[in-house]
Formats: structure tokens, C-alpha cells, sequence
């Protein structure tokens, strides 16, 4: 039999209470509210890091029930990712933390399976991935690029991971604690993969669906960033 | 054949002070770096003579050719570590905007708790 929609609610409430949503969003005022409202169907904790928005981010995402962290001035969406891992770090009812991208191109369902498939196997991170079973409308050329991406993490870093630069991440509170970024800018998956890789951290990817809509093609990383991205990581 | 052993030798150079990091001694070996820079270049004001003969015993044709090279190699140097030092200092700016957004987080939330436990 079918739940109500309330009990349902309630139960993912207590099943997700120690979960932290964090959404890193730089200037997201039009779609933050959806993203935030659907993210709270299923977790009561969502916490919204403004990064220096020059709109009304802070204040929409607010209003739809999600916290929100504020950065004085953009650094990027890695020191967003930090700033929540700091979040998650200094408040023990969270034990789990998840990454979601603010321009609704991310399922909650997709999330929220991570979560449980983290839990059951007992990993301390779920990467999502757009080219296991899931699927994603990217373009052509995007695809080429990523999987180009993807190549060279692996060459790099020596995991067998099938996609690289996806922003929806599930990992543990404490491995969360851990990992320190070199690159506050685009550059931080590759150092959560870095940290991965050279560090005891148990992984496991999940297939996930990525919808590309104008919006968030517009809002998302240029391919051409891939470039930028790799420049910053050779002049270390 | 000596003109390759003289490229390969700046590469070499140019990773080495590229690798010193900021460490005391790394901002030491760099300042030397840039002191012998320096002191190349008056010698080859002083005498120009001299690029003419290090030039041909390096096999990179006439001294003006090796003056241009190394101050060629010098900017681009100088630009990544330029670059490096921009970098780091974004860094630390981008440290303290983080942690002051997440002691401020923190503190809304635990007030937001307390005047509403349930």
C-alpha cells in the first residue's frame, strides 16, 4: 500500500536526519527555491552556501527552509564544498554529507539512493556517474570531453572511476573532515579524487541521471574550463 | 649537440626553482636565483664578449641569440611564479571567507535550535 505523502515525508525525515544537503550556489536566485524545496521532500537538512551572490540566493533559499552560509566574496565552488564540510564537521547529529549542484540538474532521488547504497555497503564515499547504467543529455562534443577528463584521471590517479568532475557526491561526515583542498576553483573534484586515491578511502560509484537544460548549460562549467582546470593543476 | 644539453639544463632549472615552494628556504634559493639573474646580466653589459663565447661554445649561434633566450626563459619564469604566488594568496583569502561563513552557519543553526528544539 502506497504511503501518504506526510508519512512518507516524516519517514524520510528521521530515515535522512543525519544527512547534510550541501548546495553550493553562486548567483541561483531563479532556480534555488526548486531545488531546495524538492531537496527538503526528502532531507531536512539542506544548507545553501551563497558564494558571494550579487542576487537574492541567500534570501530565496531561505525562504524555501534551507540554511544558509554566506561567503563575503566569491572563491569559488570548492571553497563553497569546504565551507560545508566545515559546517558538517562541527555538528555531530550529521553523519553523512551530500553535494548537490544548485541549477537543478541533479535528482534528489539519485541523492538519496547514493546515501542508502553508501550506508549498506559501508564506503566512505559514493560518486555519482553519468556514464555507468545512467544516462545524461549531453551533447555530443560534452561527452567527448568528459570521457577524455575521465581518462586522464584515471591515468593520474590510478582509480577505475568512469566519470570525473560530477558534483553529486554522498560521503561520511568524518572522511568530509578530512579532506583538504589545494584548489578552491573548478579543481576540487580532482582533488577529492586525489585525496581518494592517495588515501585510505573506500569508494563506490552509483549511476546517475544528469538533466541538461538551458539553464544549467548556461549556468555550468564551459568545456573550455577543462583547460583552465588542468593549467592550474600542473603550476602547482 | 650542446645546444640540447643547454635546453635540457634550463628546463631542468626552470622545474627545480618552480618546485622550491614558499618555504623559507625555497623564497632563499629563489632570491639567489633572481640575484644570479641579475648579475648575469651585468656581466654581459660589462662584457659582451663574453655572451659571444657562451653563445658558440653552447652551439645556439651569436651572443645576442643566448641573451634573448635566457630573458625569454626568465619572463616566463617569472610569470608562473608570479602566477603561483597569486594563487596562494587567493588560497588564504579563500580559507578565511570559508571558515568565517561557517562559524557564522554554524552559530545561526545552533540559535535557530534553541529557540525552537522541536
Amino acid at each position: 500500500m502506497a504511503q501518504e505523502p506526510q508519512a512518507e515525508h516524516a519517514d524520510h525525515a528521521d530515515r535522512y536526519a543525519d544527512v547534510l544537503v550541501i548546495v553550493p550556489a553562486f548567483n541561483e536566485a531563479t532556480a534555488i527555491g526548486a531545488v531546495v524545496a524538492d531537496l527538503r521532500r526528502q532531507f531536512p537538512n539542506v544548507l545553501v552556501i551563497d558564494d558571494g551572490s550579487t542576487d537574492d540566493t541567500s534570501q530565496v533559499a531561505k525562504e524555501t527552509g534551507a540554511h544558509v552560509a554566506r561567503h563575503l566574496v566569491n572563491i569559488g565552488q570548492g571553497g563553497a564544498l569546504d565551507t560545508g564540510f566545515q559546517v558538517a564537521a562541527r555538528m555531530p547529529r550529521f553523519s553523512w554529507v551530500v553535494t548537490f549542484d544548485a541549477d537543478g540538474q541533479h535528482r534528489v532521488s539519485d541523492a538519496a539512493a547514493m546515501v542508502d547504497a553508501g550506508r549498506e555497503q559501508g564506503v566512505d564515499i559514493v560518486l555519482g556517474t553519468r556514464f555507468g547504467d545512467g544516462s545524461s543529455n549531453a551533447s555530443t562534443l560534452k561527452r567527448a570531453i568528459l570521457r577524455a577528463g575521465t581518462r586522464y584521471t584515471r591515468w593520474t590517479t590510478g582509480l577505475a572511476v568512469t566519470d570525473t568532475h560530477n558534483g553529486l557526491r554522498a560521503l561520511t561526515t568524518d572522511l568530509a573532515k578530512r579532506i583538504e583542498f589545494e584548489d578552491r576553483g573548478m579543481g576540487h573534484a580532482s582533488d577529492i579524487l586525489d585525496f581518494i586515491a592517495h588515501h585510505d578511502v573506500s569508494w563506490i560509484e552509483v549511476p546517475i541521471h544528469i538533466e541538461y537544460t538551458d539553464y544549467s548549460k548556461a549556468k555550468g562549467q564551459s568545456m573550455t574550463n577543462a583547460v583552465n582546470i588542468l593549467f592550474d593543476r600542473w603550476l602547482r | 649537440m650542446a645546444a640540447w644539453i643547454f635546453v635540457a639544463a634550463v628546463v631542468l632549472g626552470v622545474v627545480i626553482v618552480w618546485r622550491l615552494g614558499s618555504s623559507t628556504k625555497g623564497r632563499a634559493s629563489k632570491r639567489l636565483v633572481l640575484i644570479g639573474f641579475a648579475a648575469l646580466v651585468v656581466v654581459t653589459i660589462v662584457n659582451p664578449e663574453i655572451t659571444t663565447r657562451a653563445a658558440s661554445w653552447l652551439g645556439v649561434g651569436r651572443g645576442a641569440d643566448l641573451v634573448f633566450y635566457l630573458t625569454a626563459i626568465g619572463l616566463m619564469l617569472l610569470a608562473a611564479l608570479t602566477y603561483i604566488s597569486h594563487r596562494r594568496t587567493e588560497n588564504r583569502i579563500a580559507e578565511i571567507v570559508s571558515a568565517q561563513a561557517a562559524d557564522r552557519a554554524v552559530a545561526t543553526w545552533e540559535a535557530t535550535d534553541r529557540s525552537d528544539p522541536g
